[in-house]
This record gives structure tokens, C-alpha cells and sequence, in this order.
């Protein structure tokens, strides 16, 4: 386990180098530059882009930029003139975190819920109601549900702050916002592979061996219809993480999301390459460890594991 | 019932009839056709798949209608006709404008302030009260310009009930003056102070679906908008699945080095994140449906070839596939068979999803300032233009709001029962 | 701790009170309002001796805080919170306030400005504010290449030459092939420059610094000008030309703090910055070094920075904010007095931000769009009153260049050169110069023209009504909305018909719109180049005499109209609301939009709505 896990480790530096790579790449194959306020006079421009050593081949460019990263420097802002890109997504990079963890346990727990009620009662009432609520995560995105929650929720009824302060109470809205399309995935997931596992031989054995529903739905049942839902949890755990410019935007919370966005958008490289290769570093990591733990769990993969992975 | 006689002659011998015994009595089914007949008795896909076909039906001829009776487009502008709801009232508005005379503890206008309701109030103070009836801005509710300003003078002496009497005595003035006034009137019930503002209410003929900010009709905006809507998603979607399927399929299949090679490009592609490439490629094409479909393929297809290869791994070791190989089926049999139709469930659910998620990374586009260009409309241009002003004109929210929870529910519907009818082992 | 249990107290029986009285709503309605006024009249608050604390926001994280860097406007609004210069900005748009200098005479002979400095004033570490402190400020201004330093090159006699000096310059200076080199070979040869070469470089630039007409003497500062500039004095209360203290900079430079972080700012003005959370908030405390802290009435201002304004009016409603902006769609809602009455909010204060928003033209690359008469057809077409009035409700047309409002020589400028320089929407009128234009370019019909638009809500707003506007009188418009970045790309390859721009001031004088279409002003984004104009525009750079000099600009504004050089759109207005507790807040167009230098909060009645 500890070699696979070391060769999944040194691949992992291996994408991160192919992505750096290919994020340098396109974002300089881009026939702008990111010194475009218009108050900024030509020689001041000029200036600048010497002092971002943006005048020099890219080549050149590309070679002191690998040599900063392994060096662990990601280099300094240039919207944000003079800040540390690594400083940033450190001071960023926890208050999405914040929010992140709680949508996925709030996506995972309900989810999973949502799911194996639907399933258990297949095409019934109940079904029908998880069908809806999943369909209303989905069909009413953030950009819409945030300004009504906050609304509602915040303004109207005056029980939780419109935006994101100190207080645990602040961070519930913007959770559940930000928990709601995933949620209605996992539900979604959960709910096929439950019935998937319903119709398994092992299920009508358990049924025969005169096993109580209760012990065949926490034995038999979640155990492995759980699986597939693990599988996703890696890029949902990262998406969720990662930040959302929405929900940051609506609740003001001073997350990576945006800064993302708006650094793209302005053509500020080395934020873009940072926070590029910071939530690629993050979304293989989880990866791996969705991986591990998925390997622990069913022990089928271990073998089967051998030759595909 | 009780003394029913049963004779042994009511019962004749058939004798063994071993031709008959052989003779299959139903006709034998395909797969396909059975999923066929288990689709056609389940009433929620029969329900759902009207629905779509009705959806998409519209989209192509909704436009059209409004087109031939009013002259509507999608962009055709009158701003005399901004923000029309289908069920119009030409009352008019009542706007606070002075007030001396009492506190309250609430104030609660409905959407057009046709009606007011002042919560627990109490006299403060002599003084002026005034309030400003209509407004011009309103034009395009209460078929004018005018605003009237009504104000009456209270002094020491006056009570609840001898202000409410003036200010209807003074309503009544203004509208024997006018009678575009339309008449107001005051109540004073328990503590809370109502006002409300006469009108007729009608449908509105010539907008169905009321109007937006620019005076569009939003019917015809609306199918306008299903019509972008459902190319981009059905492109979107189909050239998705399609890669996704080849990719994922081909990588988990063969296994081994390829599989090795497959995946690790897929993983990279992901973890670079969306945004990277949305805007790259936004920025090298002009704005419109075209770049928005790359978007969307080129940020969608890894997903589905991820689950489509987990499938095909899972399955490629069961058992049945195991035994069919050794049965002596071949690869072609195998995956026609067995693993297609085996892992058709996880990929139509993963379809029904996308269908949606395609539908709103559109929208996401648009709450950047990258969707589909304006004047065109799009559900979640649409959905997004009116959540911004839900609070004002709600109809401009949930008219594009049930056009896509429509559409969803009668996608995840539909693909839940085709997921059900495909699977061999729900066979009842 | 017994303050508030107090206010708890009253609290408590205030509410008994109410629900007593509302109990009895029969009794209510034969009450007179005279009985009612007795009741509710409560006794005058006692005097609040605790922190007098503001909530207020700020739209986005600044950039940067260091003054000779700055540029935007949340960065330009905290700075004149902590830091002063010689003068400050005043209570409406044109007027000042003393700052670290008393005041300043004029001397017309030598065009100098001196300043007088006054001792007491100091930086938060308790040490004074020299002379010193100001030079250096504007030498790294120059040297760093900060975005506002031509409001210290192109003002002060000599600075120019300072800052046109740099080390292409020296190098070709000494070396004769240097100027035959590539770009690159060049940028090699800097890099190489030897010790001794720099030292060289060092002196030379320090010789030029010399020249520089700015000098002390004594406590004055005496500035000559380059050029004429009756509005310099109000220069110096921007960002750019505040005092910084060397061995502090040198200090926090080398921790790489400077400017970026809390402890990187060294304040002289009457708050400094005692936390940021960068992206979160702004915690400033009152600075006791600050030499007017006796009038400074606020002890404590806390900002949220709050991007979404949807999110800031929520803020608002929910009384964690004193005070905020209005977004055109809800002016509606806060025009009325039961929504002000409800939250205890003061009316609306309603101006102009002097922004003015166009549409360029493309003068040097498209034929259709250098044609006069078809971008008249455009200019004319435009239905820029049911804008305002429907869709960006608040906002003013733009019918001429200089924003409403903006200072002229005695009144407004628009008072003074008309308010409307030409008519808004007149189609018949379009139509002809429709026509006229086509023959002139031989066409029957104009082919699709494309509209570069920015990518936000209002951009595409704007441009949605004017298509339409266009569309009546049978021009097709393309709009194209971008990223503000490849906008620029375009707008420099000319690769666009029209541009959707907008453009606010840099300094309180009409010149600073003007100028934007001269030749060789970087901004001017359609290239629009006529000699007379560029003539017109030297002219009144270079002319001493107010009086004369205006005459030129006016006649600068209508050329820009007559030659429909840009269709203008919209005047943009902004609308501010605040607390009843709050007094004093100023709100104004040039340099820091909010300003509570002068502002004073009621906390009693602050707290009484907190509690609530």
C-alpha cells in the first residue's frame, strides 16, 4: 500500500508539472496583457511589464518561472501589486475551506439519505418527493437560490446574517448553498446504485435468511451501494473546497473563488498560475485519498485494482 | 352462492395436449421492445415525455404565434410597456411622502404598493400627511403619466378615526376632481393602518406572460429562449456523451497501459480548473452559441468518460461477462450485450443530469458576463436577469424558473424510467 | 457592561409600553393626537462616553494601499482616511480643506505655489511630517512609475526631465551604438550595467532631482509649475502627492509589507488602519497623533468589503451597515418615506459621480464610423431620456461631454457652456444624416456594425437600448460583449466599429475629459486625431489666463459635439443613503467619494436600534 501510494504521490508532482506547464502556455498564448487600465500611461506600462519580466522571451520566462515554483515561490501579484500569490491563497484559501467542508457533509449526509429513502421506496410517494427535492437542487443554481435565501432567510425573516461574519451561525446559508447541487447529485447517485444493490441475489439471500429490512439496509445495502458515491467525493470535495464565485460574491466572503475569476479575467499570470496549480494540487490530492480509502472499503478493487490501475 | 351445485359432468378431459405446451403464447420479446412496453405503462415517463415534447414543441412555435397576433420578437423593445405581469391592475401606487402624524412598527407593501399596511401604529405628532398616489414611472400599469399628491393637515385635536375620515374625504375630493384618480381608500383595522388604491384588474391580452425591463414580451422571449436553450444543451449533451462514451468505454475496455495513459490525460484535463478554459476560449471567439457549446463539451466530457470507464471496469469482471467470454462470445457480443446495455442505467442518468447542468453552466456564463449575447434570451440569462429583480417583478423569475424545473423534472423522470426499463434485472 | 444593561432596561419598558398600548387599540382610535404626543415624548438621551463606532463598506479590496501607487477608487477612499496631504479635500467638489499644510499663497509672477506646514503635524508614531517626508513621496512616485505620477512630472518644473530620465536614456547618452541595438539586445545591455555605470546613472538622476522646483525653506514648501494649473492646489490633496516617511518605507519595503498590509502603513491622517483582513475587512481607530483629532468625532470605523451590491443593500436593510450606496434598480424603494422611515434611514442624497459614459468611434480603421454624418445618425438616434428614466432610473442623459455639475470658472461648466449641446433623440434627424452619410460612402444600407461592450449587467443594459434606438432608424448593431482586457486588445488592433467607454476625472477640471481626445492621449480610444483640436487643447495647457483659457475648452467641448467625435450616453448619478444617527457624512465626485471627516454618529440612538 505505502509504494502505491509513493508512485501515486511522485505521478501527482508529474501532472502538476504537465499543468503548470500547459496553464503557462495558453494563458501567454493570449494576445493580451494584463496592464490595460486605461489611466496607466504607455512608459508606465512599459515599465511594468519589465518589472513583471513579461518583456523577455517566454521561453526565458517559462524557465525562471519552473525554477520559482520548485523553489516554492509562486511568484507576486500583479493587480494586487507587491502581495505574495502564496500569501494570498494562504489568507484565502481557509475561508473557503470553511464553507466547503460543511456543504459536502451537509451534500453527503442528505444525499445519501435522500437517496436510499427514494430507493427503498421505489416509484411511491416518497421517491417522488426526493425526486423533487434533487430536481430543485439542480434546477435552481446558486446564482438564483443564494439572493433568494439571503433574501428570505436573511432579510425578511432576520434569522441568519446576510453575509459571512465570525459567528459558526453566519456560514449556514452559504453552506446550504453552495451544498445544494451536489446534494441533489449524490441523492441522484444514491438513489440508482441503491437500487442497483436491491436487486443484487446477495439482497434476496439476506431477505431469505429472515434478516430484518433495518439490518438489510445498514449491512447489505449502503455498505455497497455507497461505493460510487465515494468515487465522485474526490472532485466534489475540491469543487466544494475550492470556492465558488458565486456564493462568495452574494454572501462576501473573502474566499479563492473570486479572486480566481476576476484575476483571470484581468490577465494577472502569476495569481492565475498559483491558484491554478494550488486547486490542481488539491483536487489530486483528494483524488488519491478518495482512492486510498476506497481501496480500504472494497476489497474487490484491490485485486481488480491490480490491472487497471 | 351458498348451494352451487357442482357436477362431474360440467368437467370434460382435454388430454395431454403436448404441441399446445410447447407453442409460446406471448410473443417473444427483444430487449428493446420490452424496454419499449415497460416505458409505455410507466405513466410518469408517458407524463414526462409529453411534457418535453410539449417544452420543445413550443420552442419552435411559441415565437411564431406571438409573432402573427401582436408582431412580437425577442427583441422588440416599448417602454411604455416595461414590466407588465399577466394579470394586470391599473391601480395605482401609494408612495409615503411626509408623515408628522404616526410611528408603526412595520411596513408592508405589496408587490405593486397598490396596497399598504401600516403594522401597529400610534398618533405622534400634529402635523403634515402626505402621500404621493401613482407615479410616473408606472406608466406602463396605470396607462399614464399622473401622480397626485394627497395631504392633509392634522392637528392636536384629531383622532384615529378623524384622520382616516379626512384623508378619504380628501381621496374623494381628488377623485371628483379627476376621475383618472381611480379612488383610494383608508382603514384603520385593530392598530394597523390599510390603504388601498382602486383599479380593474384584467389578463393581460397581449402579453401572456407579462413583459421585462425593456417592455419584451416574455412569452415570446421565453420560447425564444427555450429554442437556444435546448440547442445548447441537446449539442452540448449528445457530443458529450458521445465522446465521453468512445473514450471511457475504449479506456476501461482495454485496461492495462491504455487505460494508464487514458486516464492520467482525463485527470490532468480536470484538474485544470473550468474557469481556465472558459475564458480562454471565450476570449478567442466571438461571443454567441458556438463558443458556448465548446465551453460547455470541452469542460463536460471527462466527467462522463470517468463513469462510463468505471462501469466498463466493474462490469468487464462480473460474473455474466465472465461467463459469456467463456461461452465463447466475442468482443463484439460482449460489449454489444452485455456491457452497453449494462451500463446504459449510470450513463442516462448521467445524460439527465448534464441535460440541466448544461442549461445552467449557461447561465453561470451569463452571471459573468459571458453567456449567450443580448439582446438573445436563454433560460438562464433569462432566470438570471429575473433574479435580480425578484423582489420587484417575481413573474420575470418564475416564468423561465418553471420553464426549467419543467424541463428537469421531466428529463430526471424520463431518464429514471428509461433507467429502470433498461435494467434487465428490475424485469418484472 | 452597566451602560448597556441600562439601555437594556429602558428597553425592556419601552417594549412593555408598546405592547400596553397597542393591547388597547380600541381606546387608540378616540385618542387625540395631542393625549399620544404627551405620551410618547421620552426624555432627551444621556450623553454616550464609550467609542463612537461606524459600520460602514467598502466596494472591493484595494489593489494596494501605498499612495504613490494607487489608483482605484476603494484604495483612494481608505487613503484619505489615514493619510493627509498638503491640503484636503473639502466639503463639495472644488473646495479644500488645510491638511498637513495651514495653507498656501500663490505667486502669479513665478506661477509658484507655497505652502505653509504646520508643527503639529505628525505621524501616528508621534514623529512630525517634514518637508522631507513630501520629497521623497514624489520622487518614488516618479521612480516606482506610479499610475497618478504625470500629476507630479507634468505639474512641477523640472520633474519632467526627472522622470524622462532613466537608464535608456543614460546608457544612449554615453554609448552611441546603444540606440542601435533591438529592444532585447537593449534590456540585456540594463541588465548588465556595471556598479560604477549605476553610481553614474544614480548621480545624474540625483543632479536632475535638484531641479526640481520644489523646494523648503524653513516650514514652506514652495512649488513653481510647468504649467498653468489654477486647479493645482486640489492636486495635492490626491493620493499621489502624500508624504511618506523614508526610513518607515525603507523598513517595510524590505519585510515586504509596504503598502500591503496594516502594519505597512504609517498614517498622518485622522484614522489609521489597525486591521485588514485582506478581502474581508478594515478595522481603522482613531489616530491621537493626528494634529485636528479634536475634530474628528468618530472613533472607530469598521468596513466590510462587500462586492455584490445586492449584498450591500441587504447590509443595509439588516442594520449591520450606517449607511450605504443605492443601485439604480432599488432608488424606487428608497424614495419612499415609509421603507427610510422603517429602516431610520436619511433621505437619499442623489448626485452626479462625474462619470460620463460614450460610445467611441473607430476614427482611423473603419470607413463607415469616420464618416461624420453616420456617426451623427448615430448620436442622434439615441433615446437617452427613457433610459434614464426606465431603465438606469436616476442617471442623467449625456448631451454634451463635462459632466453636469462638474466646476467651471465661476458656476458649472454645463451652466456656463449650456447645459445641452445638442437634442436628444431626434429620428428624423437621424434619418437624414442617415442619408447623407450612405451617399457619401456610395451604400443603400449600412452593413452590421459591432458595438464592443464591457461583460457587466449595466454595460449590456445600456447597449440593449440603444440597439434598439438604432435598429428604428435601420442601423443593425452587433454587440460584442468582452473582458475589459480583450476590449482593449481590439481597441488597439481596430479591430471594432463602436466601444462602449466611460471615463471619470482624474482632477476637478473640465480639461481632464477634454484632453481625452487629443491625438496623442493613449486614451483616446478611437484615435480621433485633428490638429485643430490638439491646437485647441495646447492652447488652453499653456494659457495663463482663467478667463481666456475656459473660452478654449468650451470651444474644445462643442468641436467634440459638432464632429460627433463620441455619442454620448448617460451622466452616471450615484445615490447614498445613511442612518439617522449619522450627520456630517460628505459625499463628492473628484478624489474620495465618501467622506466622515466630519461626521458624528449618535450611539445612543445607535445602540437603541442595534438592541432592537
Amino acid at each position: 500500500m505505502l509504494k502505491y501510494i509513493l508512485k501515486r504521490l511522485l505521478m501527482a508532482l508529474g501532472t502538476l508539472w504537465v499543468i503548470a506547464t500547459l496553464t503557462f502556455f495558453l494563458m501567454h498564448a493570449l494576445p493580451n496583457d494584463p496592464f490595460t487600465d486605461p489611466k496607466l500611461k504607455p512608459e508606465v506600462k512599459q515599465a511594468l511589464r519589465v518589472k513583471y519580466g513579461l518583456d523577455k522571451p517566454l521561453s526565458e520566462q517559462y524557465i525562471i518561472y519552473m525554477k520559482n515554483i520548485a523553489k516554492g515561490d509562486l511568484g507576486t501579484s500583479i493587480k494586487y501589486p507587491g502581495r505574495s500569490v502564496s500569501d494570498m491563497i494562504k489568507q484565502s484559501f481557509p475561508k473557503s475551506f470553511a464553507l466547503g467542508w460543511r456543504a459536502l457533509i451537509i451534500a453527503v449526509v442528505f444525499g445519501i439519505f435522500f437517496g436510499v429513502v427514494a430507493a427503498l421506496n421505489h416509484q411511491k410517494f416518497l421517491d417522488y418527493l426526493s425526486i423533487i427535492i434533487a430536481i430543485i437542487g439542480v434546477s435552481i443554481p446558486s446564482i438564483i437560490l443564494g439572493p433568494i435565501l439571503a433574501y428570505l432567510f436573511g432579510v425578511q425573516l432576520g434569522w441568519f446574517p446576510v453575509t459571512v461574519d465570525k459567528t459558526q451561525w453566519s456560514l449556514i446559508l452559504p453552506s446550504i448553498t453552495l451544498a445544494l447541487s451536489s446534494l441533489a447529485t449524490i441523492s441522484r447517485l444514491m438513489r440508482t446504485t441503491t437500487l442497483e444493490v436491491l436487486g443484487q441475489d446477495y439482497i434476496s439471500t439476506a431477505k431469505s435468511k429472515g434478516l430484518s429490512r433495518y439490518q438489510i439496509v445498514w449491512k447489505h445495502v449502503l455498505r455497497n451501494a455507497i461505493m460510487p458515491v465515494i468515487t465522485v467525493l474526490g472532485p466534489l470535495f475540491a469543487a466544494l473546497i475550492t470556492g465558488s464565485i458565486v456564493v462568495e460574491k452574494i454572501f462576501a466572503v473573502a474566499g479563492l473563488g473570486e479572486y480566481f475569476v476576476s484575476t483571470i479575467t484581468e490577465q494577472d499570470y502569476p495569481m492565475i498560475m498559483g491558484i491554478t496549480i494550488f486547486y490542481a494540487a488539491l483536487i489530486i490530492l483528494s483524488i488519491l485519498i478518495v482512492d486510498i480509502i476506497y481501496g480500504f472499503i472494497d476489497p474487490r478493487l484491490r485485486i481488480a485494482g491490480k490491472g487497471g490501475k | 352462492m351458498t348451494n352451487m351445485q357442482l357436477d362431474q359432468s360440467d368437467f370434460t378431459h382435454v388430454g395431454k395436449n403436448l404441441k399446445a405446451a410447447g407453442e409460446i403464447k406471448r410473443p417473444s420479446l427483444s430487449y428493446w421492445k420490452d424496454v419499449y412496453r415497460r416505458l409505455k405503462n410507466n405513466k410518469v415517463v408517458v407524463v414526462s415525455f409529453f411534457i418535453l415534447i410539449i417544452l420543445i414543441i413550443m420552442s419552435i412555435i411559441g415565437p411564431i404565434i406571438t409573432k402573427s397576433l401582436y408582431g412580437h420578437t425577442y427583441e422588440k423593445q416599448n417602454l411604455a410597456e416595461q414590466n407588465q405581469t399577466p394579470i394586470m391592475s391599473n391601480a395605482r401606487s401609494i408612495t409615503l411622502i411626509s408623515n408628522d402624524v404616526f410611528k408603526y412598527e412595520e411596513y408592508i407593501p405589496n408587490y405593486r404598493k397598490s396596497k399598504i399596511k401600516f403594522k401597529n401604529v400610534q398618533l405622534k405628532s400634529a402635523g403634515k400627511l402626505g402621500f404621493k398616489i401613482g407615479n410616473q414611472a408606472d406608466e406602463s400599469w396605470q396607462g399614464d403619466k399622473k401622480e397626485y399628491e394627497l395631504v392633509i393637515d392634522v392637528v392636536n385635536t384629531d383622532t384615529w378615526v378623524s384622520i382616516v375620515d379626512k384623508l378619504n374625504a380628501e381621496g374623494e375630493r381628488l377623485l371628483a376632481q379627476d376621475p383618472d384618480f381611480r379612488g383610494i381608500e383608508f382603514a384603520k383595522k385593530g392598530s394597523n393602518l390599510i390603504i388601498e388604491t382602486k383599479g380593474e384588474k384584467w389578463f393581460n391580452k397581449t402579453h401572456w406572460f407579462g413583459t421585462d425591463e425593456f417592455g419584451r414580451d416574455l412569452f415570446t422571449r421565453l420560447w425564444e429562449g427555450g429554442r437556444i436553450s435546448f440547442f445548447i444543451a441537446f449539442i452540448s449533451v449528445f457530443v458529450t456523451a458521445i465522446f465521453g462514451i468512445l473514450y471511457g468505454g475504449i479506456s476501461g475496455y482495454m485496461g492495462g497501459k491504455v487505460d494508464d495513459i487514458l486516464m492520467r490525460v482525463v485527470e490532468i484535463l480536470m484538474t485544470v480548473p473550468d474557469m481556465l478554459y472558459t475564458i480562454l476560449l471565450l476570449t478567442v471567439m466571438d461571443p454567441g452559441i458556438k463558443p458556448i457549446s465548446i465551453v460547455l463539451i470541452v469542460t463536460g466530457w471527462m466527467g462522463t468518460a470517468r463513469i462510463v470507464r468505471g462501469e466498463v471496469m466493474r462490469l468487464k469482471h462480473s460474473e455474466y461477462v465472465v461467463a459469456a467470454k467463456t461461452l465463447g462470445a466475442d468482443s463484439k457480443r460482449i460489449i454489444l450485450k452485455h456491457l452497453i446495455p449494462n451500463t446504459m442505467g449510470p450513463i442516462i442518468v448521467d445524460m439527465t443530469m448534464m441535460i440541466p447542468k448544461m442549461i445552467f453552466a449557461e447561465a453561470f456564463l451569463s452571471f459573468i458576463g459571458l453567456g449567450v449575447p443580448v439582446p438573445y434570451a436563454s433560460w438562464g440569462s433569462l432566470a438570471n436577469q429575473g433574479a435580480k429583480i425578484f423582489r420587484q417583478f417575481p413573474h420575470q423569475l418564475l416564468v423561465p424558473a418553471i420553464a426549467i424545473s419543467l424541463t428537469m423534472f421531466a428529463f430526471n423522470l424520463l431518464g429514471d424510467g428509461l433507467r429502470d426499463a433498461l435494467d434487465p434485472r428490475l424485469r418484472k | 457592561m452597566k451602560l448597556k444593561k441600562q439601555w437594556a432596561m429602558l428597553l425592556a419598558v419601552v417594549i412593555v409600553l408598546g405592547v400596553a398600548l397597542t393591547a388597547c387599540g380600541k381606546k387608540e382610535d378616540t385618542q387625540t393626537v395631542g393625549e399620544a404626543g404627551q405620551q410618547t415624548e421620552q426624555n432627551g438621551a444621556s450623553d454616550y462616553e464609550g467609542e463612537k463606532v461606524l459600520d460602514y463598506y467598502l466596494s472591493s479590496e484595494p489593489q494596494t494601499l501605498d499612495p504613490q501607487q494607487m489608483w482605484g477608487q476603494p484604495d483612494i477612499q481608505v487613503e484619505n482616511m489615514f493619510m493627509e496631504g498638503l491640503m484636503r479635500f473639502g466639503k463639495d467638489d472644488s473646495s479644500l480643506e488645510p491638511g498637513v499644510a495651514k495653507g498656501y499663497t500663490y505667486d502669479e509672477a513665478t506661477n509658484t505655489y507655497t505652502f505653509e506646514l504646520r508643527e503639529d503635524a505628525k505621524w501616528a508614531d508621534g514623529t512630525p511630517v517634514t518637508a522631507d517626508d513630501f520629497f521623497f513621496a514624489w520622487r518614488l512616485a516618479i521612480d516606482t512609475s506610479g499610475a497618478y505620477s504625470f500629476l507630479i512630472a507634468d505639474y512641477i518644473e523640472g520633474a519632467a526631465d526627472y522622470a524622462a530620465y532613466d537608464k535608456v536614456a543614460f546608457l544612449t547618452e554615453k554609448d552611441a551604438n546603444f540606440e542601435k541595438l533591438n529592444e532585447e539586445e537593449q534590456g540585456a545591455r540594463i541588465e548588465a550595467m556595471t556598479e560604477e555605470e549605476l553610481n553614474a546613472f544614480q548621480a545624474k538622476k540625483d543632479e536632475l532631482w535638484k531641479n526640481v522646483k520644489a523646494v523648503a525653506e524653513g516650514n514652506t514648501i514652495s512649488i513653481t509649475l510647468a504649467v498653468p494649473a489654477p486647479y493645482f492646489p486640489n492636486l495635492t490633496a490626491f493620493a499621489v502627492y502624500a508624504p511618506v516617511k523614508e526610513e518607515f518605507y525603507n523598513e517595510q519595503s524590505a519585510a515586504n509589507k509596504y503598502g500591503i498590509e496594516a502594519e505597512g502603513l504609517l498614517a498622518n491622517g485622522p484614522w489609521k488602519v489597525a486591521e485588514w483582513v485582506h478581502k474581508d475587512y478594515f478595522k481603522l481607530v482613531k489616530n491621537e497623533n493626528y494634529w485636528n483629532k479634536d475634530n474628528i468625532h468618530i472613533d472607530v470605523i469598521n468596513m466590510k468589503i462587500v462586492n455584490d451590491v445586492e449584498t450591500r443593500t441587504n447590509l443595509l436593510k439588516t442594520g449591520v451597515l450606517d449607511g450605504s450606496a443605492i443601485q439604480s434598480k432599488d432608488v424606487p424603494d428608497f424614495e419612499d418615506v415609509a421603507i427610510l422611515d422603517e429602516l431610520n434611514l436619511q433621505p437619499m442624497i442623489n448626485r452626479s459621480d462625474f462619470s460620463i459614459f460614450y460610445v467611441d468611434f473607430n476614427h482611423f480603421d473603419n470607413p463607415i464610423t469616420q464618416n461624420a454624418n453616420i456617426r451623427k445618425a448615430l448620436m442622434y438616434a439615441m433615446d437617452r431620456t427613457s433610459f434614464v428614466e426606465k431603465i438606469n432610473i436616476g442617471d442623467r442623459p449625456a448631451l454634451a461631454i463635462v459632466p453636469e455639475d462638474f466646476p467651471g470658472l465661476e458656476k458649472t461648466f454645463r451652466e456656463e457652456n449650456e447645459m445641452e449641446l445638442f437634442e436628444d433623440n431626434n429620428k428624423e434627424k437621424a434619418k437624414e444624416y442617415l442619408a447623407a452619410g450612405l451617399k457619401e460612402l456610395g451604400m443603400t444600407e449600412l452593413p452590421t456594425l459591432d458595438l464592443l461592450i464591457g461583460d457587466g449587467d449595466i454595460d449590456q443594459k445600456v447597449a440593449e437600448k440603444f440597439q434598439a434606438d438604432w435598429k428604428e432608424i435601420g442601423i443593425n448593431v452587433n454587440l460584442v460583449p468582452l473582458p475589459w482586457a480583450e476590449r482593449l486588445t481590439r481597441l488597439q488592433n481596430g479591430d471594432f466599429g463602436m466601444s462602449a467607454s466611460g471615463w471619470g476625472p482624474d482632477y476637478p477640471d473640465a480639461m481632464t475629459f477634454l484632453e481625452l481626445f487629443e491625438s496623442v492621449n493613449p486614451n483616446n480610444n478611437g484615435r480621433y486625431n485633428n490638429p485643430g483640436y490638439d491646437k485647441l487643447i495646447q492652447a488652453a495647457k499653456t494659457e495663463r489666463d482663467a478667463q481666456t483659457r475656459i473660452q478654449y475648452l468650451y470651444e474644445a467641448e462643442k468641436i467634440l459635439i459638432e464632429d460627433a467625435v463620441v455619442a454620448p450616453m448617460y451622466f452616471r448619478n450615484v445615490h447614498f443613503t445613511f442612518k439617522n444617527y449619522v450627520t456630517g457624512v460628505v459625499i463628492r465626485g473628484v478624489g474620495a467619494t465618501t467622506d466622515f471627516y466630519w461626521a458624528d454618529i449618535d450611539m445612543n440612538a445607535k445602540n437603541i436600534e442595534k438592541q432592537k
